[in-house]
């Protein structure tokens, strides 16, 4: 229950950021005559983010082992998916001191990383804790 | 002979007056010996038990192990002998509250640098101290006759000559009293040399011998004879 | 079943594992002395490597400007904010007959629009190939010929297309070299030859795009934006200084030495602080460690107490002791270091522009070695503070004392 709640309230958190924060919090540059490329990545970051709040939210409602570490699953790769996204798929402009080179790319970097490592440890705990559970089924 | 306490006399000063905690006692412990020493509070019983397990020095005596006075060894020396020739078990709750059971038991078997797997021997311990089912719980979950019978087992891993237990019944109810004291009995009867400190007058009919313990002084008791105190 | 032998790390491990309040505090302590001698050390050898950029990349001893412009110059020295102004080119002339110059070349600066997508306004510095003695030593570092029409030497913040070019006031131009990061004004600068600069700022003036009062007023052809000086050795640079006040008018001089030093005073300000910071944080982290232990230790005598009567040495009570804390030092201090590290690395450039002082990064050599240092010294603050109480543990027959005092 303590996993559930934490682990959910933490991608729920995290998602929102990525997804509300280059709008407001770490924004991008302001679009100018034409939209640059930091404005597609953000606009691409609010459906991830969206997608990682809601698979958290989910977190809290299911309580059976698999199907949470299922979306564990699901949120890792969301999670390097929102990696890429700015750093790879995407980018940011490309001034480094411009706005969303210098704030925007780090955080998501740094947000999408807590993802990717959280949901890994959360699948591999889920994981054992299934498997503990089948042992002692079969005992 | 496992121990031989011979002479032992420990002074205290109080203020400027000096009064004898424990006076000119000798005492064998021998393989299959339960010895019940009965006393009051205050009566020097655990000094002497603390002089025995090498804890507190004494003014005057010596206390033989394997023919040599404990008291003139090193501190490595005196620690070996509390680890391998005898087994404490301590006043009250005794096990560390961050270890399970069966670590709780095995962790003498380590504190003299032993690296050999212990987790088989502590089992077969707590299975005859019939608590083999609580191996993994912690402390914190286990009754006070629970908490004894880890204590006991643990007192058991190191195989030592002797047993020496400091009021191992006082926080415990009747029937419990009588479960740890017929194991403690049965500890003596497969060869080692058991001594306990105790008020409970209950004790003496396991006991194989039995002794009073009054200001300092040691009296060997008939059986029928301690009922006065 | 757990097989392993109870040994001193493991019982220690248990015990942290059993009190997680009590671990994670004494961790926590831990972690903030790792995250600010790390960040710490960072900081402040990036400021210093930022400084040595600097005066590396003056090269000339007195800059006159425009009067009324010295601010607008060390903009572009520190931090490339894009200027223009103007003077007569016959004061180069003028300068270099004054008693004491050795050597003058002129300088040409115009800035740009936001040129292609996401290029904020970037620093033009046309040089006279002829004269310059200033940026000639360090774009040698990256080019050996001369810049020709048409080319362009670029600085480590601009971002070139990938064809390699540049385009500003619709003309392209090629990029022939990149400079190394320098956490100056340089970074957001490109260097081409004072014709190509002219040519440029007269096509923009007469397309009307991007100027302003400045470029529409000024005569391009003999305009000139500061002239560099370089003084003779063995003169008093004031004296220099005077000289050319007194034979040249309208002119501002900028010191290169002032502009440096001013810098360098901020950075021993900010050094010395840091150090004193870092000692008192060290003093304070150690009194803290040592009370906790010897807090903690005193509510745990029994346990040392029967650890004792089941036969662990003196020794080994000290060893347990010095153990978990130990353990705690190290783990606090790797993830104070990971924090610092998160916060440092990934927003340097945010750390610089904040701070308003060139900021370079040290390399990873260095980094290594401070992270080394501050791990050693944040490290070592745990079993130090343990131990007084390791000492006192070892010392005192508890369980005596615990039975005695009944």
């Amino acid at each position: 229950m303590k996993n559930r709640l934490f682990s959910g309230i933490l991608f729920g958190v995290l998602g929102l950021l990525i997804a509300i924060g280059p709008q407001t919090v770490f924004h991008v540059c302001p679009v100018g005559d034409i939209p640059m490329k930091c404005h597609w990545t953000a606009r691409a970051e609010i459906g991830l983010g969206v997608l990682i709040a809601i698979s958290g939210i989910l977190l809290l409602l299911f309580s059976k082992a698999q199907v949470r570490m299922g979306l564990s699953i699901s949120l890792f790769f969301q999670g390097v998916l929102a990696f890429l996204v700015p750093n790879v798929l995407i980018g940011v402009c490309g001034g480094i001191h411009m706005d969303c080179h210098k704030l925007t790319q780090p955080v998501l970097t740094i947000l999408s990383a807590l993802i990717i490592i959280a949901s890994a440890i959360n699948g591999i705990y889920l994981y054992q804790i299934d498997k503990r559970r089948n042992d002692s089924n079969v005992r | 002979m496992a121990i031989a306490v011979k002479n032992i006399t420990k002074e205290y000063k109080r203020g400027k007056r000096s009064f004898k905690a424990v006076d000119d006692v000798s005492l064998g412990l021998h393989p299959g010996d339960f010895i019940v020493i009965i006393g009051k509070s205050g009566s020097g019983k655990s000094t002497l038990l603390n002089i025995i397990a090498g804890l507190t020095y004494p003014t005057d005596g010596r206390v033989e192990a394997d023919e040599s006075n404990i008291f003139t060894l090193t501190d490595k020396q005196i620690s070996r002998y509390r680890n391998q020739t005898i087994g404490y078990i301590p006043q009250g709750h005794s096990t560390l509250a961050d270890l399970n059971v069966v670590d709780n038991v095995r962790l003498p078997f380590h504190l003299n640098g032993e690296k050999r797997i212990s987790a088989d021997k502590a089992e077969e311990l707590l299975t005859r101290v019939g608590i083999h089912a609580l191996a993994k719980n912690f402390p914190k979950h286990l009754s006070g006759g629970e908490l004894k019978r880890v204590a006991i087992a643990r007192a058991l891993i190191n195989d030592p000559e002797a047993i020496i237990a400091d009021e191992p019944t006082s926080d415990l109810d009747k029937q419990t009293t009588a479960e740890v004291l017929t194991l403690l009995r049965s500890v003596a009867e497969g060869g080692k040399a058991v001594l306990m400190v105790t008020h409970d007058l209950d004790a003496v009919k396991y006991a194989t011998r039995s002794f009073v313990m009054e200001s300092g002084v040691l009296t060997e008791q008939k059986k029928e004879a301690v009922l006065y105190v | 079943m757990s097989a392993k032998p109870m040994t001193i790390t493991r019982l220690s491990l248990y015990n942290l594992r059993g009190k997680p309040f009590r671990s994670g505090s004494l961790m926590a302590v831990v972690l903030i002395l790792a995250f600010a001698l790390f960040g710490g050390s960072v900081l402040s050898a990036s400021l210093k490597n930022g400084l040595s950029a600097l005066e590396g990349r003056l090269g000339a001893d007195i800059a006159a400007v425009p009067l009324g412009y010295e601010n607008s110059y060390q903009g572009i020295i520190l931090s490339g904010e894009p200027v223009k102004f103007y003077f007569d080119k016959s004061i180069e002339q003028k300068i270099k007959k004054v008693d004491g110059v050795e050597k003058v070349t002129s300088q040409f600066y115009l800035s740009t629009l936001s040129a292609d997508c996401c290029s904020v306004p970037v620093q033009i510095i046309g040089i006279d190939p002829n004269t310059d003695f200033v940026t000639k030593p360090w774009i040698a570092e990256v080019y050996h010929n001369e810049l020709k029409d048409g080319q362009m030497i670029i600085g480590s913040d601009i971002l070139p297309k990938k064809d390699n070019t540049l385009t500003f006031f619709n003309q392209k131009f090629t990029i022939v070299a990149k400079l190394e990061k320098t956490a100056t004004g340089m970074d957001n600068s490109v260097f081409v030859n004072v014709s190509t600069v002219k040519s440029l700022a007269e096509s923009a003036k007469q397309r009307g795009l991007g100027t302003n009062a400045e470029v529409q007023e000024a005569d391009l052809e003999n305009s000139i934006s500061s002239v560099l000086i370089k003084t003779k050795k063995g003169i008093d640079l004031d004296t220099v200084a005077t000289n050319i006040r007194r034979s040249v008018d309208g002119v501002s001089l900028v010191k290169s030495k002032n502009l440096f030093e001013s810098f360098s005073n901020n950075l021993d300000i900010i050094n010395s602080f840091v150090g004193i910071f870092s000692l008192a944080l060290w003093i304070l982290a150690a009194l803290v460690l040592t009370l906790l232990f010897s807090v903690t230790i005193n509510n745990r005598k029994k346990e040392f107490s029967v650890l004792r009567i089941l036969g662990a040495t003196r020794r080994k009570l000290a060893g347990a002791v010095l153990t978990e804390s130990l353990i705690l030092s190290i783990t606090g201090s790797v993830v104070g270091i990971l924090l610092s590290a998160i916060v440092i690395f990934p927003f340097s450039t945010l750390i610089g522009e904040q701070l308003g002082l060139p900021f370079l990064l040290p390399g990873v050599d260095d980094t290594l070695g401070y992270l080394l240092i501050a791990f050693l010294l944040a490290v070592v603050a745990g079993p130090l503070s343990a131990i007084y109480s390791a000492v006192k543990i070892s010392r005192t027959e508890t369980y005596v004392t615990l039975r005695e005092g009944e």
